[in-house]
């Protein structure tokens, strides 16, 4: 046997982990930033005054939501499973990685992902699909990354020095091949023009919103859950010195989970118009989810048995970690439930479970690593156990004040919801009282929130002290024996283990790829699931232009278009939501909370007028509101160039536009809102007096109030839910 | 209920499927020596 030296590339771990810890504190930010908007919506203008109008929305709510989640998910997660995974690679394979250069262009290619999409999100450019707000090009971008750290991973385990490949290795494997496919079929997009940012996801309604929450759903599962489980069955026996707990279990747990976890997707949409079998796949799949989860949970936990966690912070964020997965997959199956999801479904519940896995379990676990990383890396202790204590506390207490209200808070909410007089009318008409009742809750979770992050704050002093103390090397010099040909009984069973991690990728792909086609192929072909609705239309020019704004503003991140079959539901906003409804909307907008009320049938719920201040101040029209104010929508000049390209690359999705239709959008647009304008000067002689002092202001500059963004807006909320829509 | 037509086929297939998967592995051998891996993981580096 013959021993190589070698030199692992701890340069490339160190990029990730300072990316990793970079991104973490902007993604708490972002979150914080939201979380105070939703106490305090006037923020905005107390940056900006009186330029908020010339703002173009760039600090819009659901804008820098978006920010949050993508930062959180693919950014501050995203980097340590990088870190993680490139660090643990090479040691237990016994090699450097693949090529220096691949592992450059991966790291520098996904922060410039992250970068991008913080401009293109704070400008308006995203698809309003939760996770997968990002435009075509990026999508593009994001795909030729991850293929980058495929082959780098791939080709690193093909030169290995071990025979065996270790669980945490599957999990990387699994996590690989699952993102590449979720990414790409949920990303399917026709752009209008290859010169526009502006696309069309090329499901409708139904068929979106299913392909969505299989995408969502296993984002958590394959970004959130799988990687942090490969990091966990490496970093918690090496922080530890014990071995894990079960082996045996974590190969069951591998497989069960990949394959049980993928037709989960479902439970995001029970009740909705999905169809019945699907919803019951997603409950059925979800309660079944529990068991490889509680196994994988309970192996992470009992490897840490007889380890003295008390002296040693960085198990007890391990422990917390555990801790927390447990929790919120046991938590997960309960929530996909008919009962509970019909109680806590749209509120802020759901918020807390994410936050409990994120927080807790992917925060808490990457804490851990951050730490036990920068001892290995710069050889030498911790500057401050002491620090990391109190670090730890306050993360802990930090969730605790997070997640505890927001359970309240969800309850609360629902209860008010569906109280009804003994005359049988809603005991609160107004959803706004819910909001209300909210606030106390919203505040506290702030308080939790800010915890998080100073806690964040003290870990970066302690690196920033440790790392000075110690020293770091760029290549570390380390020796293994080669994997000889000889040592093979033949040269058939040779070649099947140098194929090994290939055929590895093959399979999990194939475990994870059974739940959704069995999903959503039915979906897509069987036409009993979606039933049609005659008098279902597709959306004018005029209605097509707003609706692009309400995707821009990420409005359905707050507003729900979807009503479920309860009778609180039809009491307050209207008939149930039917499939056939949604059959020309590209994308789907049903949302996944109502931090305002439900929109599905909003048209001519509310005159043109009302719509106009509401957007102007939310305030003025519906007191103590927490929608933040729109002015730029009344200032900004609609823009109508692309209009005829939108509804070409619609008529390829199938949208029947007629070439008469698309002829004349121009003049279709022009009756349409000069009606609007029409409507609105009629209802509220103050605005037209406002229009004309702008006019004499402005002259040459004035731009017609018709011509204007908000006319657009109000076109299409005026239309939700008018098809089908049953007058009283 | 048409659903139900694709439902049962693809279960009854896939659970022979993963039992004949399962029954390979034992046979190759790919449960005989696990537990030292856990071990070996250990071993290495500083």
């Amino acid at each position: 046997m013959q021993i190589q030296k070698f030199y692992y590339d701890n340069k490339i771990v160190k990029s990730f982990l300072y990316a990793t810890i970079l991104w973490g504190i902007i993604g708490f930010i972002a979150g914080l930033t939201i979380a105070l908007l939703l106490f305090n919506p006037d923020i905005p203008e107390l940056i900006l005054g009186k330029n908020l109008k010339f703002s173009n929305g760039i600090l819009g709510f659901g804008r820098l939501r978006a920010l949050h989640t993508t930062t959180a998910i693919f950014a501050f997660i995203g980097n340590i499973i990088f870190a993680g995974s490139y660090y643990s690679l090479q040691r237990l394979l016994k090699t450097r990685m693949y090529s220096d250069f691949l592992s450059l262009l991966h790291f520098w290619g996904w922060q410039l992902f992250i970068v991008l999409s913080w401009i293109t999100f704070l400008m308006g450019i995203n698809t309003s699909k939760e996770y997968a707000e990002h435009e075509w090009p990026l999508d593009i971008m994001i795909t030729l990354v991850w293929l980058i750290y495929g082959i780098n991973m791939i080709g690193t385990i093909l030169n290995r020095r071990v025979k065996h490949l270790y669980v945490s290795i599957w999990f990387y494997i699994s996590t690989w091949t699952a993102m590449i496919m979720l990414h790409i079929l949920n990303n399917l997009e026709l752009p209008i023009s290859l010169t526009s940012f502006k696309s069309y996801s090329i499901y409708a309604g139904v068929q979106d919103a299913l392909i969505q929450w299989w995408y969502g759903h296993n984002a958590v599962a394959f970004i959130l859950t799988t990687p942090i489980l490969g990091l966990m069955y490496y970093f918690i026996p090496k922080a530890s010195g014990k071995p894990v707990f079960s082996y045996r279990l974590s190969i069951i747990h591998f497989w069960s989970l990949i394959f049980i976890y993928i037709w989960a997707g479902p439970h995001h949409l029970i009740y909705t118009s999905l169809p019945g079998w699907a919803q019951a796949l997603g409950t059925v799949f979800s309660i079944m989810l529990l068991a490889p989860s509680w196994g994988g949970m309970l192996n992470g936990l009992l490897t840490l048995r007889g380890s003295n966690v008390k002296k040693n912070p960085i198990l007890k964020f391990f422990v917390v970690s555990v801790i927390c997965y447990g929790m919120a997959t046991f938590e997960g199956p309960l929530l996909a439930t008919k009962t509970l999801n019909s109680i806590v479904h749209f509120t802020d519940w759901i918020v807390a479970h994410a936050h409990l896995g994120t927080l807790g379990w992917n925060g808490f676990m990457t804490f851990g690593i951050i730490y036990w990383l920068i001892e290995k890396l710069w050889n030498t202790k911790l500057f401050s156990l002491k620090l990391a204590n109190i670090h730890f506390w306050m993360g802990t207490l930090g969730i605790v004040l997070y997640i505890m209200p927001m359970y309240f808070g969800s309850v609360k909410q629902a209860e008010i919801l569906k109280a009804f007089k003994l005359d049988g009318t809603l005991l609160h008409k107004n959803f706004i009282d819910s909001v209300i009742a909210l606030k106390p809750f919203y505040i506290v979770r702030f308080i939790g929130g800010s915890l998080y992050l100073i806690g964040a704050f003290i870990m970066i002093y302690n690196i920033y002290k440790t790392i000075q103390k110690g020293y770091f090397i760029n290549n570390e010099m380390t020796e293994a024996p080669t994997l000889l040909k000889s040592s093979y009984h033949n040269k058939y069973f040779h070649n099947l283990l140098e194929r090994k991690p290939i055929q590895m990728t093959i399979l999990s792909l194939i475990v994870v790829a059974i739940g959704g086609i069995i999903e959503i192929i039915p979906t897509l072909v069987i036409k009993s699931n979606i039933p049609i609705i005659k008098n279902v239309k597709p959306y004018t020019p005029l209605e097509l232009e707003g609706r692009d704004i309400y995707i821009k503003e990420n409005c359905n991140s707050c507003h729900s278009q979807q009503i479920r079959p309860f009778r609180d539901e039809v009491v307050r906003y209207g008939e149930y939501s039917k499939a056939g409804e949604f059959i020309y909307d590209h994308p789907f907008l049903w949302g996944s909370k109502r931090t305002g009320p439900d929109l599905s049938r909003e048209g001519g719920k509310n005159p043109s007028s009302w719509h106009y201040k509401h957007m102007l101040n939310p305030r003025s029209t519906s007191p103590n509101s927490i929608m933040p104010k729109y002015p730029w929508l009344i200032f900004n000049e609609l823009d109508r160039s692309n209009i005829q390209n939108k509804m070409k690359t619609l008529v390829k999705l199938g949208v029947p536009y007629t070439k008469e239709e698309i002829k004349n959008a121009y003049k279709d647009m022009d009756i349409q809102s000069n009606k609007i304008v029409l409507d609105i000067y009629n209802e509220a002689t103050e605005i037209k007096k406002e229009i004309n002092i702008q006019k004499q202001q402005k002259g040459s500059k004035f731009i017609p109030l018709e011509k204007r963004e908000i006319i657009a807006l109000i076109a299409y909320l005026q239309r939700l839910g008018k098809d089908i829509k049953i007058e009283n | 209920m048409d659903v139900l037509l694709l439902m049962i086929p693809s279960s009854i297939f896939l659970g022979v499927l993963f039992l004949i998967m399962f029954i390979n592995s034992v046979y190759t051998g790919q449960f005989d020596d696990i537990d030292s891996q856990a071990i070996r993981i250990l071993l290495d580096d500083k």
